[in-house]
């Protein structure tokens, strides 16, 4: 094997080895129990997909056709390896770090191509197994296949993402030679990345549109009769489909020709872009990690004296700027503000009957107590505000650079707020196109609505400020990449939680006043006073003992 | 051998000039540094050279080796440390040796030589079994030289390579530079510190705003330009029409 396939995959293995997830800072005792956790997190994971699958599988049998389920699982996951895989590929391409060093090597462009192609099918290849290892199962269970059936299906498994991938190769391979695109790749991939979200939050509306409420199985039974014909489509519309499933259902020469024929297609599509764009594939990929520099080079706006700020000023816009200007820290910190209102939208428009829903719910909630309004508003934009990882990471995306900030002649205390009200200002991005976009389709409920939107804004603060502090006791600073900063961070996700936490806690509290005889009335405006209480003893403990934490944490 | 003939390399629609019509050759057996102030091109040359980045025109031969027209026979001429290390983190120190000895199809005693004559000089024995991201800056300097020199490369290219090192590698890299001169090999490198380049090239290049401003024996620049120390020839030639 060319020595630099070998080292990218034997790379790629390492990376695997949940241990080595979480850095050499990290005990032992807790590699083990955070590796406990990842592993419980995919068990779950898998518990649910498996559940959902078998329960299709069941509606597919009562339909006489559990074989369409075997090239339905074949089109999802390839669709699954297209969209999730794009990014991956592409800056496996064309961005990794190692391009610059392995060009001064003597390896050729064709080696490179193949090997980085080989690298990112070993990811893809476990997405495919995951999904379509249950159904291999649940068939030959179903259909009594002997041990060559499980043996033949899991290699046949491993090829199904190599198809996709040489698409997906082919269109990345378009995007970068259109260089004046490339100029903006970085809001290009903002631009991708939303619409991608918005194509998942579509098609999963449009699929269970006719779906009425019931347990997962009647859903899956009402899904597999609803969409049968587009099920069944998929097959005729991607045909490697209908070979994997014919090479599993088909015995003897039939099964074993659509064995090879799936098989062969994979394989052979992987070497021929190997062979046809391998050869230019170095070559374009140093021209892309030039475009930068060009687009850099070729910035031509002075802004002449720049205005004087105040040292918090000066914090709080940079801090705003990192999160606008990386599309990572953007996409993590600020969909929200874009998907949720256009959610709503969807929701009321897309489907003819929705209006109709609409305007059935609209008189029942105009009769409900205003103040529940209030509060159930407020929930809402608390949830939506909270649903962001820019604040509970803002000590952690410092990285090495935080022992600058220590440098810096400004009150820690500046910089904290600094960062608080970054978090406050994303907050507001999200939750007040939501609330605006709920104002103008319910004018009738405009004022509740306006009147949640400010009070959720204490609720917001409180799990700021706590995500805040925690990130200052636990900061991530060794991170490589701004994914891993901001999505591979614990303290995010329980920010994440937290505003889950506070929003569930609140409803307890009223509903339990309310079971006591105690009036929403009284016990909405104590929850907000209570809130807002709150707020100031966080705020105090985070200037006090948080300064103090920020300025012990140690870069990496 | 290093010959580089009228090499540009612009950025920004041709705007700015990284490199602008660069020609100059580097015999065999001589420490050739490469000298000039922050954003002069001493990375992007380097870069071009290396194959890293690709010239907007002009030619490059290392050892007679069309870069263009024989990109892999021209790498294999020579071994480069660049200026940073971001790759192969989770590798060990040994695992990325033996991965440059694959490349570069070096023989299990060549490669079991070099390593062992390389680790003691840098005093990386005991790490080399340990992954890179545990090293620090210094360290993986130190491993990109070892690796760097692991085919016996007939050219040995050098990024800022005295950056991070502590005195004794600095001394030992020294050495290595020798070394591979008296044995009719070239060395390359790119470095701000004046004093070292003083003391070890046989031959300097300046280059300043993209272009080649002197070049040649370091006695015989000082001696044109009437500067004592190549500290006064570089400031004078540098800050010219600045």
């Amino acid at each position: 094997m060319p020595p630099y396939v070998k080292l990218l995959l034997k790379t790629r293995l390492k990376s695997f080895n949940p241990f080595a997830l979480f850095g050499l800072d990290k005990t032992k005792k807790k590699k083990v129990f955070m590796a406990f956790g990842l592993l419980l997190y995919g068990l779950m994971m898998a518990g649910y997909l498996i559940f959902m699958e078998y329960h299709l599988f069941q509606a597919f049998v009562q339909l006489g056709e559990p074989e369409t389920m075997l090239a339905v699982v074949v089109v999802i996951s390839s669709l699954l390896i297209v969209f999730l895989g794009f990014f991956y590929l592409l800056s496996e391409l064309f961005f990794t770090k190692d391009l610059a060093f392995v060009s001064a090597l003597p390896i050729s462009s064709r080696q490179l191509m193949l090997a980085k192609l080989l690298r990112v099918w070993m990811g893809e290849a476990l997405i495919a197994l995951a999904m379509c290892l249950p159904v291999i199962i649940m068939y030959g269970i179903h259909a009594g296949k002997g041990i060559a059936y499980y043996l033949f299906s899991t290699i046949l498994t491993l090829a199904i993402p190599l198809l996709p991938m040489i698409v997906v190769t082919l269109l990345s391979f378009v995007l970068v030679r259109l260089s004046s695109l490339w100029k903006h790749r970085e809001a290009l991939t903002m631009v991708f990345s939303v619409a991608f979200i918005f194509l998942v939050v579509f098609g999963q509306m449009q699929l269970t549109s006719s779906i009425n409420s019931g347990n997962p199985a009647d859903i899956m039974q009402q899904l597999a009769q609803s969409q049968h014909a587009m099920l069944q489509g998929m097959s005729s519309f991607y045909p490697p489909a209908a070979w994997f499933a014919g090479a599993l259902m088909n015995g003897g020469l039939d099964g074993m020709l659509q064995w090879v024929l799936f098989a062969g297609v994979n394989v052979g599509a992987l070497l021929l872009a190997t062979y046809v764009l391998g050869g230019s594939y170095q070559q374009l990929a140093i021209r892309q990690s030039e475009a930068r520099v060009r687009a850099d080079a070729s910035l031509k706006r002075v802004r002449g004296i720049q205005a004087v700020r105040t040292p918090l000023r000066a914090l709080y816009r940079r801090e705003l700027k990192e999160i606008f200007s990386s599309p990572t820290y953007a996409l993590n910190c600020l969909v929200g503000g874009i998907m949720f209102p256009v959610m709503i939208l969807f929701f009321s428009l897309s489907k003819q009957s929705g209006m109709s829903e609409l305007a059935g719910i609209v008189p029942m909630i105009e009769g409900l107590n205003p103040i529940l309004l209030v509060a159930g508003s407020s929930a809402l934009f608390a949830l939506a505000g909270s649903m962001n990882m820019g604040v509970a990471t803002a000590i952690s995306r410092e990285g090495k650079r935080h022992s600058f900030y220590v440098t810096l002649p400004v009150p820690t205390k500046d910089i904290l707020l600094s960062k608080l009200l970054m978090g406050v200002t994303i907050a507001l991005l999200i939750s007040l196109p939501m609330a605006i976009v709920l104002a103008v389709l319910l004018p009738s409920l405009a004022l509740p609505i306006i009147l949640g939107f400010v009070l959720a804004q204490l609720f917001m603060l409180s799990n700021a400020v706590i995500g805040l502090h925690r990130d200052i006791k636990h900061p991530k600073f060794g991170w490589k990449s701004e994914t891993e900063a901001i999505k591979q961070n614990w303290v995010a996700a329980m920010s994440m939680f937290g505003g889950m936490a506070i929003v569930v806690s609140c409803a307890v509290v009223l509903y339990l006043g309310t079971t006591i005889g105690i009036a929403l009335s009284l016990s909405y405006p104590v929850l907000c006073a209570l809130a807002l209480a709150a707020d100031f003893w966080l705020l105090r403990r985070l200037f006090s003992k948080g300064s103090q934490a920020y300025l012990l944490a140690e870069a990496a | 051998m290093i010959r580089l003939e009228n090499i540009s390399k612009a950025y920004g629609g041709g705007k700015v000039k990284a490199v602008d019509g660069l020609t100059m050759t580097v015999e065999s057996g001589k420490v050739f540094g490469f000298l000039g102030p922050n954003g002069a091109g001493k990375t992007t040359t380097i870069n071009i050279m290396t194959g890293i980045l690709s010239a907007d025109s002009g030619h490059i031969w290392l050892e007679n080796v069309d870069l263009e027209k024989n990109p892999l026979e021209a790498k294999r001429m020579f071994g480069f440390v660049p200026d940073s290390f971001e790759m192969f983190d989770r590798l060990t120190g040994m695992e990325y040796l033996t991965f440059l000895a694959d490349v570069y199809q070096v023989g299990q005693a060549e490669r079991k030589a070099h390593i062992d004559r390389m680790l003691p000089m840098f005093s990386l024995e005991k790490e080399v079994n340990q992954q890179i991201r545990s090293y620090s800056h210094g360290m993986k300097q130190k491993l990109q030289v070892i690796g760097s020199l692991i085919h016996q490369p007939r050219i040995w290219i050098l990024d800022e390579p005295m950056t991070g090192l502590d005195p004794a590698s600095m001394h030992v890299l020294k050495q290595e530079m020798q070394r591979l001169c008296d044995d009719g090999r070239t060395v390359f490198f790119s470095t701000h510190v004046l004093d070292v380049a003083e003391r070890l090239c046989d031959e300097i290049g300046i280059i300043r705003k993209g272009t080649l401003i002197a070049q040649g024996a370091m006695d015989a620049l000082m001696k044109g330009d009437h500067s004592k120390t190549l500290e006064d020839l570089f400031l004078d030639l540098t800050s010219k029409e600045a």
